[in-house]
């Protein structure tokens, strides 16, 4: 088995000092592997996300990401070390276009880095090449969602994050969202994302992790938890709906 | 007279926009209503004074009343008064940024900023008028009962010429789309790799150099005063309110609007009540669409 190219151990983070959320959370993320994180609402996911994307306030802990510490450092720093990371809410700017939108995904790249990529990004994502001069803001749920993932893949993410990534889609978008994930995984990205929708989360990871009050309460294979009764009665909807 | 009065506003306007601009943009991206930007609009007028005072005046330019060292003193107060914000911004505003200040106390701050820029303009150039020229100048008729000063030409036609600039900067350089993706969200610029403090940075030197540009260019048309960026502070705000905060073009609208009000109210009202109807349009603005005229309504 490959070696993590996310490691996390006990992060504890938060938005006011002395008050974290996140009570020293672990988990580890390998190439080419989605991993899902689940939990009640308030226990901590979308701050712990936060923390190792470097927005919130990083207490302590460590964060290794492709070999380097990276624990507290600035975004900015973190996606030209390879991490991308897709907001939950507010994650492609409603008032630039789908083209500025890629341009500011780039923002790190060279000139001609960023003609490259944006050709390629066109070629991927035929509908944001058609619709590349209107802004964010018109798009529908599950076209914000292609551009804000394709705005994240711009730098070439050897490692992205998620933030509920299908919070507000159509089921059929939801299917789209999650096999355009396992494809980027089967290029060998690491994925790690947050889902409220846990069973079709987990059904399309490798692994997962079950936080709980800021703190790690469970970890195991996906297939694991999704027949665990104990997971099933809290997240997954109760035990005759866990697989 | 009507023609005249929009014409006067349309002057009045151009100047209220570009510290509109530099309002609206520090709004959206360093998220406070900074009630100092007007103090830089003095000490934009009060540097290129002192650069004029001491550089050879030359011949004046065709029809306009001041030689190039105006032109000159124009760039040269543009950078200083931007490294001033700057300067600023490191002394009372980036500390507090760090201390995680909310928009309120960052607010009152920029009120202390202003009266200590204000009495230092004071202490340093003293509270007599001051003029940037001697030279006498003859309005000619434009248009039919329109009449101009060719300074006050001058001053629209490069408004324009700035605002054109601007715009394009903020289209098209990476820069510019930095600065618009900031005011948008600043946590997803972040994300994309935009360094914050660089673009901070950049907003107070724009900003800046805005302002210095429109305090030079009431001076021009007026005449300098300590208290000059004071007396146009409430009708830059309004513009930048009226026009709808983080929109240039808003901005400038706001500024022609409240130009025109105030030049136009002359006509049905006593001049002494002119400066009353900035007060009045920020009223009816903040009551009927509190978002400006190009702003986007935050309510669903």
């Amino acid at each position: 088995m490959s070696e993590p190219v996310l490691i996390a151990r006990d992060v504890v983070a938060g938005y006011v000092p002395g008050m974290p959320i996140c009570h020293g959370v672990s988990i580890d993320v390998r190439p080419g592997e989605i991993v899902t994180i689940i939990g009640p609402n308030g226990a901590g996911k979308s701050t712990f996300l936060k923390a190792l994307a470097g927005l919130v306030l990083f207490e302590s802990g460590t964060v290794h990401c492709l070999g380097q510490d990276v624990s507290g450092r600035p975004s900015h720093e973190l996606i030209q070390l390879g991490l991308g990371f897709v907001p939950q809410t507010g994650n492609v700017f409603t008032g630039l276009t789908i083209h500025e939108n890629l341009v500011m995904g780039g923002h790190t790249l060279s000139a001609a880095e960023l003609k490259t990529r944006l050709a390629r990004t066109y070629e991927q994502f035929p509908l944001l090449a058609e619709r590349r001069s209107a802004t964010g803001g018109v798009l529908s749920g599950g076209q914000r969602q292609t551009l804000a993932v394709a705005r994240a893949l711009m730098t070439d993410p050897r490692v992205i994050m998620l933030d509920e990534p299908t919070a507000g889609l159509s089921p059929r978008v939801v299917g789209e969202v999650f096999a355009s994930l396992r494809g980027l995984a089967q290029e060998g990205v690491a994925v790690l994302m947050v889902e409220q929708n846990a069973k079709a989360a987990l059904r399309i990871s490798d692994r997962g992790y079950v936080l709980a009050e800021g703190r790690n309460r469970m970890a195991a294979s996906a297939a694991d938890l999704l027949v665990d009764p104990a997971v099933g009665e809290a997240f997954l909807g109760g035990k005759r709906h866990a697989r | 007279m009507i023609g005249q009065a929009i014409a006067d506003g349309f002057l009045t306007g151009g100047i209220l926009a570009l510290g509109a601009i530099g309002v609206s943009l520090s709004s959206q991206i360093l998220k406070f209503a900074n009630f100092s930007h007007s103090e830089l609009l003095t000490w934009g007028a009060y540097i290129a004074l002192t650069f004029t005072m001491f550089a050879t005046a030359g011949a004046p330019i065709g029809p306009l009343s001041f030689g190039w060292s105006l032109l000159f003193a124009v760039l040269l107060a543009g950078v200083l008064t931007g490294v001033l914000a700057i300067i600023v911004d490191r002394l009372v505003f980036r500390r507090l940024r760090s201390r995680h200040a909310n928009s309120l106390t960052m607010v009152f701050a920029s009120f202390g900023v202003a009266l200590i820029l204000r009495n230092l303009v004071l202490l340093i150039w003293g509270p007599e008028a001051q003029y940037y020229t001697s030279e006498l100048q003859i309005a000619t008729e434009i248009l039919p009962g329109i009449r101009l000063l060719p300074d006050q030409v001058f001053v629209l036609g490069l408004t324009i010429v700035l605002v054109i600039g601007l715009h394009l900067i903020l289209k098209y350089s990476r820069l510019g789309m930095s600065m618009r993706a900031m005011a948008e969200s600043p946590a997803l610029a972040r994300v994309c790799g935009v360094k914050i403090e660089t673009v901070v940075r950049w907003t107070w030197v724009v900003a800046g150099m805005l302002a210095a540009i429109a305090g030079i260019f009431s001076g021009l048309t007026v005449q300098l005063r300590p208290e000059m960026g004071f007396n146009l502070l409430l009708a830059i705000l309004t513009a930048a309110i009226l026009g709808g905060s983080g929109s240039l073009f808003g901005a400038v609208i706001g500024g022609l609007v409240v130009g025109l009000a105030e030049n136009l109210s002359v006509l049905v009202i006593p001049a002494n009540f002119k400066a009353a109807v900035p007060f009045m349009i920020l009223i009816l603005v903040l009551y009927f669409r509190p978002q400006g005229l190009l702003g986007k309504s935050e309510t669903k």
